[in-house]
């Protein structure tokens, strides 16, 4: 291998290995940053929504002997910070294949026999027979079946019988009956996905277009009207990203005083137990009594993929309403087109009152996780209250400190990849964005390039260059250095053209892998300049003079041995 | 090549020891953790959360700092010793010296790695139903894949700080550098993009590698 294609690998695998390493540092370091903002500056305090009344229970809020009217309350929960690490969220929510494709229930027969949960698995059973439903992915149908535990030889096994297949044309006890396939079927969901029972399973099935209800232990599949072709929901029930992010979403009812009948009731209560006298003061009376954030017995909610909340009749399977809408959270303008992808969390659930629809309430968090909105909407999907709040840790205690200390080491990567930043702003989900190790969607410069505020491109792009300016003139500091570092040591104008690039582009990276890669060269003094001189080169790289090596001609005179000597004339040397 | 394998192997045949130590001893944990969920919970599907942790936390941190240690402690070995300066006047080339090298490592790897992920996978056959046992085991090929790979990263690290003449800068840059670069995963997840991060470490630090061994005066 020629030693110019040899340098030029190392530098490019120590280049390589320079920035994945450097990157990492970097990106703990925010992240350290990242934790303590919010932890201590953002969730539960700054970025936080009360709505009081909450307007979905006005003829309860407005009783005169009302002490307290009902709210809601969301807020940036602590998990946020869970989401920006990968392993973490797969540890807290059990393997994404389970959860992400919702394939698997096991469900204990009879349900009502369960007698609670560890660790997400029901304890002590009753009985062996488990119920189990599953979508097979390679026969694009779900599968119903009984599984039991047998003992053989002391040895225990799970034995599974299907009972039957499920496909778009019914029900079939083997493949031979054609039952047709789904295809990508999204399937309904508790807002905990292994939560499941031998109840309705609803879906939506993309190729046929419409809703499904599977009925298994009747054995009846029911089909909807046809949907256009275009229309794609994306949840079915439990409509909610990144489950926690958003508080939860709470609904408070509200309190009344206790009457007078009530007061005297609970007096004579604590008569009976021994304790006249005790409870003077009666705590006011909640009125919630069949009313709440619980899912309707008609109705389940659908998201699409506009972020648009219809509302589904069970029975009919039609879309028989629109419930209301994701909101676009600050600070980004109410009138901006939502992507769902750019939402870091959100969280729709739904207000019954003695179990029919009478309301939504929808709430979103914005891709950096500093803004949230919530919106309340009445049963027939208008809008009753919009509120939002917008995270300002610069305001708080020590804010300014870790901003400025996240801004300083965002300027440590490379300028690079600040311009990428800026440039890809809104190109990755948001969830991704806060695992980002080389070019980062929630650094300033990206911030900048996604909240224009009506300024044209020109001042945008100004502006990000301004922001990302530290690391330019750190990059154009430290390719001056080796490029002055890289004429001492007689590299060719040609290379140290290539380094003053690399280094300008990819600012500390570049210079650490100049510095791991540099030639290592001990320089001797030239005769003809006095500057310091490569050894290995064939002229001084400073002025060009050749090496003065002394003419090599042999002396005339010569120690010969015996033989050779007799056979050799004599030479004599005259003085 | 099998003959300088042996004499690698032979020569680190305590980080073998320690490697299966390693499998003798989690093998069997996972076992107990998981029959013991069953004997507790009767449930035809699930992964002993005991066994989970075992598995995602200790596993690659442990298997990690042992790859990086023998990384360090094969190359360190060959340049005090001159090992390979003395089989460089044999009949071999030092890429063939390397190469055998690296497939020691590897294999050391390995029978910390395999007998765990094969105990694993017929733990999950046992105890689930399908397709929650298929479900599990696509998720432990990928748990695997990225152990292997992460483990793999911090042995060419090894490699990497070993072939010097100080004896701290190996020890020093193992115990620094093996935390930040396993934590890739930790940040990234069990995803494809620490699988393509890993496996440009490897290929640049191997390159790196075998510049530097080949082209060191002996």
């Amino acid at each position: 291998m020629k030693p110019s294609s040899r340098y030029t690998i190392n530098v490019l695998t120590t280049g390589l290995l320079v920035l994945l390493l450097f990157s990492i540092v970097l990106c703990w370091s925010r992240k350290i940053c990242r934790v303590i903002v919010y932890t201590g500056l953002i969730a539960r305090r700054t970025a936080a929504v009360k709505i009081q009344p909450s307007t979905l229970v006005p003829q309860l809020d407005s009783d005169p002997n009302v002490i307290r009217q009902s709210h809601i309350h969301a807020y940036i929960g602590d998990v946020a910070v869970f989401y920006g690490f990968g392993l973490l969220q797969e540890l807290v929510q059990g393997p994404p294949e389970m959860l992400a494709s919702a394939l698997f229930y096991p469900v204990k027969v009879p349900e009502s026999k369960i007698g609670g949960f560890l660790q997400g698995e029901p304890l002590v059973p009753d009985t062996d027979l488990w119920r189990l439903i599953y979508f097979d992915e390679k026969l694009r149908l779900f599968v119903y079946c009984d599984v039991s535990r047998k003992t053989y030889a002391g040895e225990k096994s799970w034995t599974k019988k299907i009972n039957f297949y499920v496909g778009p044309k019914g029900f079939a006890e083997t493949l031979a009956k054609p039952v047709g396939r789904f295809t990508d079927p999204v399937i309904s969901r508790s807002r905990d996905g292994f939560r499941f029972t031998t109840g309705p399973l609803i879906i939506f099935d993309k190729k046929h277009a419409r809703f499904f209800k599977i009925e298994f232990e009747q054995q009846t599949i029911t089909k909807g009207p046809q949907l256009p072709k275009d229309y794609r929901p994306v949840q079915i029930n439990g409509l909610v990203k990144n489950d926690g992010v958003l508080g939860p979403i709470t609904w408070r009812c509200p309190y009344r005083k206790p009457t007078q009948q009530e007061i005297e009731e609970r007096v004579e209560q604590a008569s009976k137990r021994g304790r006249p006298g005790a409870y003077p003061d009666m705590p006011p009376v909640p009125m919630c009594e069949n009313v709440g954030p619980y899912p309707s017995e008609k109705h389940i909610l659908v998201l699409d993929e506009s972020g648009q909340v219809r509302l589904l009749d069970v029975q009919t399977l039609e879309l028989t309403g629109h419930a209301g809408h994701l909101p676009v959270p600050p600070p980004y303008k109410q009138d901006e087109q939502l992507i769902l992808d750019d939402l870091f969390a959100y969280d729709v659930k739904p207000f019954t009152i003695n179990g029919r629809h009478a309301g939504t309430i929808c709430g979103s968090v914005s891709k950096e996780a500093l803004g949230i909105r919530v919106l309340v909407f009445d049963p027939n999907g208008q809008l009753l209250t919009d509120r939002r709040s917008l995270a300002m840790p610069e305001n708080q205690p020590g804010g300014p400190l870790l901003l400025t200390i996240t801004y300083i080491l965002e300027n440590l990567q490379p300028p690079l990849f600040g311009l990428a930043s800026y440039l890809t702003a809104s190109s990755f989900e948001a969830t991704a964005g806060h695992r980002a190790l080389f070019i980062l969607p929630n650094s300033f410069v990206a911030m900048s390039a996604r909240n224009p505020d009506g300024q044209s491109i020109r001042l945008r792009f100004c502006f990000a260059m301004l922001i990302i300016s530290p690391s330019i003139v750190l990059g154009l500091f430290l390719a001056w250095r080796v490029t002055r570092d890289a004429k001492t040591i007689g590299l060719s104008k040609d290379v140290r053209r290539y380094w003053a690039i690399a280094t300008t582009a990819f600012g500390l990276t570049g210079y650490f892998t100049y510095r791991l890669t540099r030639p290592k060269l001990t320089l001797v003094t030239c005769v003809n300049c006095g500057s310091l001189r490569r050894p290995d080169m064939h002229t001084c790289h400073r002025c060009g003079s050749k090496w003065l090596v002394p003419e090599l001609t042999a002396p005339p005179w010569r120690i010969l041995d015996d033989q050779r000597r007799d056979d050799q004339p004599v030479q004599t040397i005259d003085n | 090549m099998l003959a300088l394998i042996k004499r690698e192997i032979e020569d680190n045949v305590a980080l073998f020891l320690i490697a299966a130590i390693m499998a003798t001893i989690l093998v069997p944990t996972i076992v107990y953790f998981e029959a013991d969920r069953q004997a507790r919970i009767d449930s035809p599907r699930g992964v002993s959360r005991d066994m989970f942790e075992i598995l995602m936390v200790l596993l690659p941190v442990l298997l990690s700092f042992f790859a990086a240690a023998m990384g360090a402690t094969q190359m360190y070995s060959d340049r005090s010793k001159k090992i390979s300066t003395f089989l460089s006047t044999l009949v071999t080339t030092r890429s063939r010296i390397l190469a055998a090298r690296i497939i020691a490592g590897v294999l050391a790897i390995l029978v910390a790695l395999l007998p765990i992920a094969f105990t694993a996978v017929i733990l999950l056959r046992l105890y689930n139903v399908q397709p929650a046992s298929s479900i599990y085991i696509r998720f432990f090929t990928r748990f695997f894949l990225t152990t292997f790979l992460s483990v793999l990263a911090c042995y060419c690290l090894g490699l990497q700080f070993g072939w010097s003449t100080n004896k701290f800068l190996p020890i020093f840059g193992v115990i620094v550098l093996s935390p930040v670069l396993i934590s890739v995963v930790v940040i990234k997840g069990l995803g494809l993009h620490t699988l393509v991060l890993m496996s440009l470490f490897i290929v640049a630090s191997l390159i790196r590698v075998w510049q530097k061994f080949t082209s060191t005066s002996l």
